[in-house]
């Protein structure tokens, strides 16, 4: 299983509305996902809509590719 | 302004004896008034941009003073040129600075693609005798790490799989949208990042930590809300459009570079990270249109600061972290190193590429990592292989290999043009004569004469070989229907130059030279006056890069400050012996050809060619009750004949001596010369 951390502490807005705090957005097996601090992965009715904060690791051409990515499976 | 002898009759006759007409210099230049205004700038040639950078000196790839300049790089259209050479004893072989046709980057270990030859290089390439700059590559501090390989494919070869690139290495390749790069190094100074065509690429993105020390708790921060993105298309400023599109506050987001993720700290110097981890990402025909830019776009950060203890846990780092650096690859190919049916690389046929992968990277700087290298230079003791018709047929056929016989490389320009195979023997077919070749190259061998060197422009085959041949000793003439090499002086039977007495090839006399068609013309005094003779040629010592030579020849008569009269062989040359030899001939033939000739005789049915030597007697009688018979001995340079039976003969003045001996051949071989 490959995992790269693409981004951390996010703060971010859902589909739902519900916001989260502390989520890790990371590519594992080339499947994007936000995981919050207690492992929820934010998908579906939850899934991410905007970030609000926080702090990208990885180029921002390399996190937009990302978002886009999430979209999709989305 | 040159003014033709005819012409200046026919000015004076005009202009009349009340006019002057003043002839300022000795070469007969003739000014016939003032020049009351300056010449204008000559209009521009059409369509010569690739002419003139093949002509660019400082693109040579004969090795120039500036052993150190920055590496040169081949335009798209310049003439892939041709390495023609082999070292025999310590004579020969080439010093060859290419040009860089291509460059990538893998996991930071840069590869660098250079056209070393039309043809199929004999040697192979090795670190010690290739040179960066003014280093050799064996001396580098990574040596240990450079390879230098060569790749080269058949056309036949690439036929057979035209979508098969030769460069296999799988760091470098064919397809001219595969490549790969470094970025500047992205520092607290910000970065300006010219985003790759991702709606069209497959691409992957690696970041390796540049610094010095310990960087195990350092990274740089940057506000999101510095970040401008900008069109590249139409210069529009999208940086609104990108953050919305992505849903992104960029007044409460910062990018990080250099986080180590297991650590929660900082990674350390050389530590390389990649997105995707292997492959490629797929292009998304949409990555720009999204967010309202028509195209690639540039994200430019502002300036960023450096946290030396960014995971609050552990103790601060020691060391400087410089940044991070990119490393983009590239490629409309899903697997570059599978390209689909559709691929044709055919035009990388036939051609010697060099790839050396290693770091050969200018050194940094304190900070630095350029991406530009320095010149190289690189020694071969061999060059393209090519049918040796100067071995003659070996068992019915020529054998290949590399070469150094003048006569190998008129052949080899001819196969290039498709007009003889050495593999198809059939002399008819040819439009040159080979059944004199193994005899001239076996001369040449034996006055010290060969080809080492580089043919780097675009030539017309007739042309150079016309031209450089007598540099050989040798002349290309056209003679019954068909080009030949021809001796410039007459062969002994141990294929040297000839110094016993001569048997004329035919004997024109009164009987057979039609009256009135013989005519006289004296040459140029000029052109016989005592000069020094200068022969450009190159060093072709494997342990130094090969600089221009000259050598100076005169004969002890003349002044050291006599006229200069320079020959280039700089194309073919290393050896002073050689450039001597040449030297002699020209001196020789100054001083005793004096004349040449020209007359009508009924249509010949003798095979006489140009440079055969010939004996003209004539009856020479005049008023003053002069009557004597006079024999010179010429050297034939044209031979027409006409539909009325008549041949001309034209022929330059190649004395003999009492004995029958010629005078000019005497003169190279025996005579005394100051060769400096």
């Amino acid at each position: 299983m490959s995992e790269t951390v693409l981004a951390i502490d996010l703060k971010v807005t859902c589909a739902d509305h519900g916001t989260h705090e502390g989520v890790t957005m990371k590519v594992i097996d080339e499947r994007v996902v936000y995981v919050t601090p207690d492992g929820e992965e934010l998908k579906g009715d939850c899934c991410v809509k905007t970030i609000d904060g926080g702090s990208f690791l990885m180029p921002l051409t390399v996190i937009a590719a990302m978002i886009e990515e999430y979209r999709r499976q989305e | 302004m040159t003014i033709p002898a005819e012409e200046a009759q026919r000015i004076l006759s005009r202009e009349g004896k009340g006019r002057r007409v003043v002839a300022t210099n000795f070469q007969g230049t003739l000014y016939t008034r003032a020049q009351l205004v300056a010449a204008a700038q000559k209009k521009a040639e059409v369509g010569t941009t690739a002419t003139r950078s093949d002509t660019a000196i400082t693109k040579s790839k004969k090795p120039q003073t500036d052993l150190g300049k920055q590496q040169t790089v081949a335009a798209a259209g310049d003439t892939v040129p041709i390495v023609f050479c082999k070292r025999s004893g310590t004579v020969g072989g080439t010093w060859v600075q290419p040009a860089l046709i291509k460059t990538g980057s893998n996991d930071f270990v840069g590869s660098f693609l250079y056209a070393i030859s039309q043809g199929q290089m004999v040697s192979s390439p090795v670190k010690y005798q290739a040179w960066v700059g003014t280093q050799s590559i064996q001396t580098f501090a990574s040596a240990g790490t450079i390879t230098l390989t060569h790749y080269y494919a058949s056309a036949a070869t690439m036929a057979a799989a035209k979508n098969v690139c030769p460069i296999s290495s799988g760091k470098v390749f064919c397809n001219i949208d595969t490549y790969s790069y470094l970025a500047p190094i992205w520092n607290t100074s910000g970065n300006t990042e010219r985003v790759p065509d991702y709606s069209a690429l497959y691409n992957a993105t690696n970041a390796i930590t540049r610094g010095v020390g310990d960087t195990s708790n350092s990274v740089i921060v940057f506000q999101n809300s510095d970040v401008d993105v900008i069109d590249n298309k139409t210069g529009a400023d999208v940086t609104a459009g990108y953050w919305s599109y992505y849903g992104i506050d960029p007044a409460s987001t910062q990018s990080v570079i250099n986080v180590n993720i297991s650590t929660g700290g900082g990674n350390v110097v050389g530590t390389i990270e990649r997105i995707p981890v292997s492959g490629y990402t797929a292009p998304d025909p949409s990555y720009f249109t999204n967010f309202g830019a028509t195209g690639p776009i540039t994200i430019i950060f502002g300036a960023g600061t450096v946290n030396n203890q960014y995971n609050p846990s552990l103790p601060a780092s020691t060391g400087t972290l410089y940044g991070i650096q990119i490393e983009y690859q590239l490629s409309s190919f899903s697997n570059p190193s599978s390209p689909p049916g559709s691929a044709d690389f055919t035009t990388f046929a036939d051609i010697t590429f060099l790839e050396i992968d290693g770091n050969i990277y200018d050194p940094p700087d304190s900070g630095s990592y350029p991406t530009t290298t320095r010149q190289l230079s690189i020694f071969y003791q061999n060059g393209v292989t090519v049918d040796l018709y100067s071995n003659g047929l070996v068992s019915g056929v020529y054998q290949t290999g590399a070469s150094n016989q003048f006569v190998d490389l008129a052949m080899y320009m001819f196969t290039l043009m498709k007009r003889v195979s050495g593999a198809t023997t059939a002399s008819l077919a040819a439009p040159i004569d080979v059944s004199n070749l193994q005899t001239l190259a076996t001369f040449c061998t034996n006055t010290g004469l060969f080809f080492n060197g580089i043919i780097e422009q675009s030539v017309n085959t007739i042309d150079y070989i016309a031209k450089t041949a007598p540099f050989f000793l040798l002349s290309f003439v056209s003679s019954n229907g068909r080009y030949s090499l021809q001796p410039l002086l007459p062969l002994s039977a141990g294929n040297t130059i000839k110094t016993t007495a001569l048997t004329a090839a035919a004997t024109f006399t009164e009987a057979n030279i039609i009256p009135g068609s013989f005519k006289k013309n004296y040459v140029d005094a000029d052109e016989r006056r005592a000069v020094n003779i200068s022969l450009v040629w190159r060093e072709a010592d494997p342990l130094i890069i090969g600089i221009q030579r000259t050598t100076t020849v005169r004969y002890s008569t003349t002044d050291s400050n006599a006229p200069t009269v320079q020959f280039d062989m700089t194309d073919f040359c290393t050896s002073a012996a050689h450039a001597a030899v040449y030297g002699k001939y020209e001196l020789a033939r100054r001083k005793f050809s004096t004349h040449s000739i020209s007359f009508s005789t009924p249509l010949l049915t003798t095979s006489l060619i140009p440079t055969q030597i010939i004996e003209v007697e004539r009856q020479r009688i005049n008023s003053r009750g002069d009557n004597r018979q006079e024999a010179e001995w010429y050297q034939i340079t044209q031979v027409k004949h006409s539909s009325d039976g008549i041949s001309v003969i034209e022929a330059a003045h190649f004395p003999v001596d009492g004995s029958d001996i010629a005078r000019i051949s005497n003169e190279v071989v025996n005579g005394t010369f100051e060769v400096i």
